[in-house]
């Protein structure tokens, strides 16, 4: 098992195998095609080759069962705040009048156009962390010659969030060490303890933030200046080979992205009206 | 549970972390009523992990861990913190509230006693680790560090367990703060009947406190018994990456001139000189 930025992968996962610009490239570009995909069918099944990725890269999706109360908080926020929270727009199709709110049909739709934009970005991001240690992103980073002070910075901030999450686990076992268990127990009740985690996380981030800059400036690092200007040996790179296989794979990413880019401007699919399920669900409920 | 059975009972106890490593292999451990104990062993041999799993945080992946005749695998963390409390190294990690009352109240308060006798065990466990009322109103965060060590210390107090676990106690401490939270530990054991088991990698602080040691290493356990007894065994303090303190070399090699191998500390040091010194 090899640790990743959000949980553990085996040793024989194929993703090993790819180098880490890939994946940080895969990232960057697959989280754009939902942008470019209006019908929510096509970015659904976006999410579900982001899922045949994950597993065939041999993430416990187990833990995916997190994301859950995220997602369906994420879509009730966004459709409240489309319908219910929508305003009034004559032009628009009336479904329903609720206690005064006008619900219309084009703000159902675009809650849901919207909704599935999102959820394939989350996943993208998701599978790259899933699938990414800290030295890989450095080292994807380092390998479109970003400057190193971008790098350092990003680098930094990765390792404080793991710390952040390696102290949250630590403050959670100590509540439980102390009684707290919040099996059975009301919503609110659960809020208000999980909000006291807040209490020793913050204390900790602020001592380990001082810790960081005294030990940076203790070794000569400084942001500004000559110092900052040296030029540094990528060590880390020399660990990592750009195989013909990860060529193979960044070529069809970009081709991919350009086919989205041509079939929704140059053929004028991948529109509002090419949804079938739109246009199913449009007849359904009205 | 007859009065003769360990108050901890560690069965073939496997422990595996979800990446798969394994943390504890078979370990067989008692632990009886009244006892001082160190759990010593380099840094991974697996003692912070050994004691998650007595307290109940960290269910066995096989083997039982009976405590006080219940298995920790079926029994809810609850009735677990009732009898083993478990003192993290980093007080910071375990601080919750405002202020110091209700930090130590929030144990009382988890396992839903009456705030009369929240009340009770706040004000026990502030007079046994000798936290002044003046400091109640105070924010824990802003304390020096070896009086929060005593909050989180208290706040474990509160909630009465048999067996205190204390993880690194004296880290972190100057030699006086050290002594006075092993003095305190001592008086817990001692005088309110706390079985005690302190996790440290500090070996004069082991000599001088401890009864019995067990030695880790390896994620198993490679040695168990009187503190003199496991500091004589060289080969298992090698293998732990441990030395005994400087006084029981100092005895050890003077073996010659009649001096005991497993003398811990100066003064005992000192009494089998003199008993030399007078013999001649």
């Amino acid at each position: 098992m090899r640790k990743t930025l959000l949980g553990y992968v085996p040793d024989e996962s194929p993703i090993y195998a790819i180098h880490p610009f890939v994946k940080l490239f895969f990232l960057l570009v697959v989280s754009l095609f939902p942008m470019f995909i209006t019908p929510p069918e096509w970015n659904l099944f976006l999410m579900l080759f982001l899922l045949g990725a994950m597993w065939y890269s041999k993430v416990n999706m187990s833990t995916l069962r997190i994301y859950v109360p995220v997602a369906v908080s994420m879509g009730t926020i966004i459709l409240l705040s489309y319908t219910v929270l929508g305003g009034t727009h004559p032009e628009y199709q009336l479904l329903y009048k609720i206690a005064g709110i006008k619900i219309y049909w084009e703000r159902i739709r675009d809650a849901i156009v919207v909704y599935f934009r999102i959820l394939p970005m989350i996943f993208s991001m998701v599978f790259f962390l899933s699938t990414s240690r800290e030295r890989d992103v450095i080292v994807a980073m380092r390998s479109i010659r970003l400057p190193f002070i971008v790098t350092y910075i990003f680098a930094m901030s990765l390792r404080a969030a793991g710390m952040v999450l390696e102290d949250f686990h630590i403050v959670r076992q100590a509540e439980k060490a102390r009684g707290f268990d919040p099996a059975g127990k009301s919503l609110y009740y659960k809020i208000r303890q999980y909000v006291m985690y807040m209490i020793p996380l913050f204390a900790l981030s602020l001592r380990r933030s001082e810790d960081f800059t005294n030990a940076l400036v203790a070794r000569g690092y400084a942001f500004t200046g000559e110092a900052s200007r040296v030029k540094r040996a990528d060590y880390v790179l020399t660990h990592y080979t750009f195989t013909t296989l990860d060529m193979v794979l960044t070529i069809i990413i970009g081709l991919s992205f350009v086919a989205i880019l041509y079939l929704r401007y140059g053929l004028g699919y991948l529109d509002l009206d090419s949804s079938w399920f739109l246009s199913w669900l449009q007849g359904a409920i009205t | 549970m007859s009065e003769k059975e360990p108050f901890v009972q560690v069965k073939n106890m496997i422990f595996r972390y979800p990446d798969g490593t394994q943390a504890l292999s078979n370990i067989n451990l008692n632990i009886r009523e009244g006892e001082f104990m160190a759990l010593i062993g380099q840094n991974g041999s697996g003692k912070t992990t050994l004691s998650k799993c007595i307290n109940g945080l960290f269910k066995p992946s096989s083997g039982d861990v009976i405590v006080d005749g219940q298995n920790t695998k079926t029994t809810s963390i609850v009735q677990m913190v009732r009898r083993v409390g478990y003192v993290f190294q980093n007080p910071d990690h375990q601080l919750f509230n405002s202020n110091c009352w209700d930090e130590i109240a929030y144990g009382p308060r988890n396992i839903e006693l009456s705030e009369a006798e929240v009340k009770e065990r706040v004000e026990e466990a502030a007079k046994v680790v000798g936290l002044s009322e003046e400091l109640f109103a105070e924010h824990p965060f802003f304390l020096p560090k070896g009086q929060r060590q005593r909050v989180a210390i208290g706040s474990i107090l509160a909630l009465r367990p048999k067996v205190i676990i204390v993880d690194e106690p004296t880290t972190g401490q100057d030699a006086k703060q050290s002594l006075e939270i092993m003095d305190f530990l001592v008086d817990l054991n001692e005088n309110h009947g706390h079985t005690v088991v302190i996790i440290t990698h500090d070996m004069p602080i082991v000599a001088r406190y401890a009864k019995r040691v067990v030695a880790m290493g390896n994620s198993r356990i490679l040695a168990d018994g009187p503190t003199a007894e496991v500091f004589s065994q060289h080969d298992i303090l090698a293998e732990a990456s441990l030395e005994p303190p400087q006084i029981t070399q100092l005895a050890q090699l003077s073996g010659g001139f009649g001096f005991r191998a497993g003398t811990l500390t100066v003064t005992e040091m000192w009494e089998q000189f003199q008993a030399l010194v007078t013999s001649f």
